[in-house]
């Protein structure tokens, strides 16, 4: 096999990411206008100005909603293809700057939760194949009951309820650093740059205030994991292939090993469905615990009607979605050759 | 009860499935003439074509070459108009092989088979319908207190006798039966044999039977083709190919039907 | 997929002689839906005060005149409770009827468009893959642009929260037209002289409704939750609406001094409704099969089928 085939399924699906990025754009762009209701005259209602049709006008032309919808879409691939999505009507800043400085805060905060979520699975899993007990199934079957989308705001509020104002052990949900305090800025990943700055002490306070909301997105995301897990766990053990290294006598941290591994791939395929709903849970999180962030962003751009915001917003969200959903599918590609396109018409 | 003459003319019909590369010609170009007392059979083997040149004939599937023609104008003509579709259809009805499927798990029987009056015979009139529904269930030795049942409720056997009264309930001058007995059991095979053949004479229609059973086949029709692999391989009367078959496949299917048929115990019983 | 198709239609013939409906299993699983919803048409005699009207002093503590206490602007906290549930109850209702209607036309249309030819096949297919991509918008974001774009408002609400969830009903209607679409009855409609739409509508949706309605109470949970973050981030219904998510928000600052029934009490209706409708969502599937044997449950001249 030439190189070329060996990682044709890797490329293949890399590539199609542009493709998607563009088409899904285009829906955007379409999606929004086909909306009933008129973006300029909601912006109107906002501003403390007496309503001159000039003035509609100029919001019309600010927005990009001047001319037929051919004009604005050619404009918006022109835009779209220099790396431009328009200016917010309020900051006056690039749409694009606006979304990604908020974007590296909230990814870390989902990467803590999600990461947190995957590796308590993975410790419940492990105990569920190493210590078989009834006890420990009906726990986990307990467990998987609550594996749906209860609010992560709402557990985050027993925990506020519990840890802060009965106990006092944590500090106030009020920001990522004491207030008064400010944080460096260097790759916008808030814990990232405290280390890169050395600036320690934040880093502790910040780790500190970062307990409850990473433990209550945990809290809320293990049980959904936890099912997949034991799921994809209860299929492998009965399997073959397991059977045959139990016969051939393979040891027994092998044969966890071995379980383990091939069942992690039925947790890492929900990532990809899950991640709509982590992105949700994480915009809560920011506006329960004061971080700023991408919720912010949105609760701003629809309080002053900032259309092109509201858009770009939206399609940065997505495309960086789109980035997880390659990652996820290339996770799961790596770990199970089977799901890799093309294989079986090699076989053949 | 019209009488009305028809001709059913298939001239150079081929059918192919697939694309390109993987192309499978299901039926080879193929003559044929079925007539208003004409009862032809068609046998071969799985695959040999003998549905698809079926389906062609209702409109089913549609041929790649060739033309289809009845009373003169092309079935892809007659479908093409709601009204010519709804008259081919009053004209020319088609059964299947009976499976879990072919009724509507929420439609009574009732409905099924009345919907074909209605929608083909423009019977909408609640008694008459009553008394068609009456009629064909006489006819085809149906229960009419099963009209009331669903599908899931019946056997095999009854099952596919409702198949044949949704079919004949418009009184078509032409039958096309598809495997119609091939799922079901010996014993109940004879009894819908005996319907069809004895409904058809009576009502002085035609008839193409499909199947891949020689004992079936040669009770029913008086003319018979022999397909394989999507041709022709013999033509003629039942009982010159029966006794004189001139191709070896032909030959083939004789021996292997030495056993006893389903006919011949129907009759001893 | 034949198969499950066979079991599903012989089994309840098997179990006929002795099919009675099963009250207990039905009763369990539709208990926690039907608790919320009467709690949501009985709140104006449930809730002693009016949930939108100042009645006494600022944040009371709870006591035996006002049990879950008042709130920042002295109104009854377990009033507003109560006739949250009824915005939710209204919401969610609403939606999972919107989005599996909508969800059960088009995902038929896609499912009836595929493998056939023209323009239909071509509008099928983009609908499909339109579906796909929404599919990757998260559902608050969807929301929050699409409340952006209209302006706050119920019915911007409401298209917002049914444009997310409504995928998941044309995925589920769309798998079942598929199976369907090859079944023998269809054949024999058309050859019964039955027209497409006509053909549609009376035998491929009735018979691949099952999974899109069997998901609905899903659907309104789901609902629940949107609704309530949505409230939450301050782009939900507008100010002084009894919301579970508005009022959990706009008592947090009152939770930071101690001062938690304003924030909690919503909290915990939040968490005990979305448990109860999942709870039911999981059950009603469990015992859907026993209750349909019931009602479907031959007639009692069963004659002789041999």
């Amino acid at each position: 096999m030439s190189w070329y085939q060996r990682n044709k399924w890797w490329m293949v699906r890399v590539m199609r990411l542009p493709v998607d990025v563009f088409v899904f754009a285009t829906l955007a762009f379409f999606l929004i206008r086909l909306l009933p209701g008129d973006p300029v005259s909601v912006a109107l209602a906002t501003i403390n100005q007496p309503k001159t049709p000039e003035l509609e006008h100029n919001l019309r032309i600010q927005m990009g909603l001047d001319g037929s919808v051919w004009d604005q879409l050619l404009r918006f691939w022109g835009n779209l293809l220099h790396g431009s999505l328009g200016t917010s009507l309020d900051t006056h800043l690039p749409v694009t700057r606006e979304v990604l400085d908020r974007l590296p805060a909230t990814i870390e905060i989902i990467m803590l939760g999600l990461g947190g979520a995957f590796v308590v699975t993975m410790v419940l899993g492990f105990l569920y194949i190493r210590f078989a007990n009834e006890g420990l199934r009906r726990f986990i079957r307990l467990t998987t009951g609550f594996a749906t989308s209860v609010p992560v705001f709402v557990v985050a509020i027993f925990g506020i309820l519990v840890f802060y104002v009965i106990l006092g052990w944590l500090p106030a949900p009020l920001g990522r650093v004491a207030s008064g305090q400010s944080l460096p800025l260097v790759t916008g990943f808030p814990l990232l740059d405290e280390v890169l700055t050395g600036n320690f002490a934040d880093l502790g306070q910040t780790l500190l205030r970062y307990v409850l909301p990473v433990g209550a997105m945990i809290l809320t995301y293990t049980p959904n994991l936890l099912t997949q897990f034991v799921g994809g766990l209860d299929r492998e053990l009965a399997q073959t292939a397991t059977r045959f290294q139990v016969a051939a006598g393979a040891s027994r941290q092998w044969i966890y090993f071995s379980v383990m591994r091939r069942s992690v791939s039925s947790v890492v395929v929900i990532f990809g469905l899950f991640f709509g709903s982590l992105i949700g849970g994480a915009v809560t999180i920011e506006s329960l615990f004061g971080f700023g962030g991408l919720g912010q962003l949105g609760i701003r751009a629809v309080s002053t009607a900032d259309f092109p915001t509201l858009q770009g917003f939206m399609i940065i969200i997505v495309v960086f979605c789109l980035v997880m959903f390659v990652a996820v599918d290339l996770v799961n590609m790596w770990l199970d050759p089977r799901r890799r396109p093309g294989v079986s018409s090699e076989e053949s | 009860m019209s009488q009305e003459a028809f001709t059913l003319r298939l001239a150079g019909v081929r059918k192919d499935f697939g694309h390109r590369r993987r192309r499978i010609t299901a039926v080879q170009p193929i003559e044929l003439e079925v007539r208003s007392d004409s009862r032809l059979g068609v046998i071969g083997e799985s695959g040999s074509g003998k549905s698809t040149l079926a389906r062609m004939i209702v409109g089913l599937e549609k041929p790649t070459a060739g033309t289809i023609e009845f009373n003169g104008r092309p079935v892809v003509d007659w479908l093409s108009s709601r009204t010519g579709r709804l008259e081919y259809r009053r004209r020319v009805q088609y059964v299947a092989q009976d499976t879990s499927s072919s009724f509507d798990p929420r439609q009574t029987l009732f409905e099924a088979v009345a919907t074909p009056l209605r929608f083909l015979c423009g019977v909408t009139d609640p008694h008459e319908v009553r008394s068609r529904l009456r009629r064909i269930a006489d006819e085809l030795a149906l229960d009419p207190a099963m009209f009331g049942r669903r599908p899931h409720q019946l056997s095999g056997g009854q099952r596919q006798r409702f198949s044949l009264a949704r079919a004949l309930v418009v009184e078509p001058r032409l039958l096309i039966c598809d495997e119609v007995v091939s799922a079901l059991d010996v014993s109940v095979q004879g009894t819908v044999l005996n319907l069809i053949k004895s409904y058809v004479s009576r009502h002085g229609m035609g008839l193409v039977f499909v199947a891949h059973g020689l004992p079936a086949v040669s009770f029913i029709s008086s003319e018979l083709i022999v397909m394989k692999r999507g041709a022709v391989v013999e033509r003629g009367n039942v009982a010159e190919v029966l006794a004189a078959p001139s191709h070896p496949y032909t030959r083939e299917l004789l021996s292997a039907y030495s056993g006893p048929d389903p006919v011949s115990l129907e009759a001893a019983r | 997929m034949a198969e499950t198709h066979v079991s599903a239609v012989l089994l309840p013939r098997a179990r006929a002689a002795r099919t009675h409906f099963p009250w207990g299993g039905a009763a369990a699983a539709f208990l926690p839906l039907i608790v919320i919803v009467l709690v949501a048409v009985l709140a104006p005699l449930i809730a002693p005060h009016d949930p939108e009207k100042t009645v006494a002093d600022t944040r009371l503590a709870p006591s035996g005149e006002f049990w879950f206490g008042t709130d920042s602007v002295g109104m009854d906290v377990f009033s507003r409770v109560v006739f949250g549930a009824r915005i939710a109850v209204r919401f969610g209702i609403t939606v999972a009827v919107c989005a599996t209607a909508i969800g059960i036309l088009v995902g038929t249309f896609i499912g009836l468009s595929e493998r056939s030819r023209g323009i239909q096949s071509a509008l099928g297919g983009a609908l499909n893959r339109v579906s796909d991509y929404i599919v990757a918008i998260p559902d608050i974001i969807l929301a929050i642009v699409v409340v952006g774009i209209m302006g706050a408002s119920d019915l911007s609400l409401l298209i917002a929260i049914v444009l997310t969830l409504v995928q998941a009903p044309i995925k589920l209607t769309r798998m079942e037209v598929l199976r369907v679409r090859n079944e023998a009855y269809l054949e024999a409609a058309e050859l019964g002289g039955e027209s497409r739409a006509r053909a549609a509508f009376v035998h491929v949706i009735p018979n691949s409704i099952g999974p899109a309605m069997r998901n609905m109470p899903l659907i309104f949970g789901n609902c629940v939750i949107i609704l309530a973050s949505l409230g939450f981030i301050g782009v939900g219904v507008n100010a002084p609406t009894p919301e579970w998510g508005y009022m959990i928000s706009s008592g947090l600052s009152d939770l930071m001094l101690g001062e938690w029934w304003e924030t909690v009490f919503p909290a915990v209706f939040v968490f005990l409704s979305v448990l109860g409708i999942a709870y039911s969502s999981r059950a009603i599937p469990r015992v859907w099969p026993r209750i349909a044997a019931a009602f479907s449950t031959p007639s009692k001249k069963r004659k002789n089928l041999a």
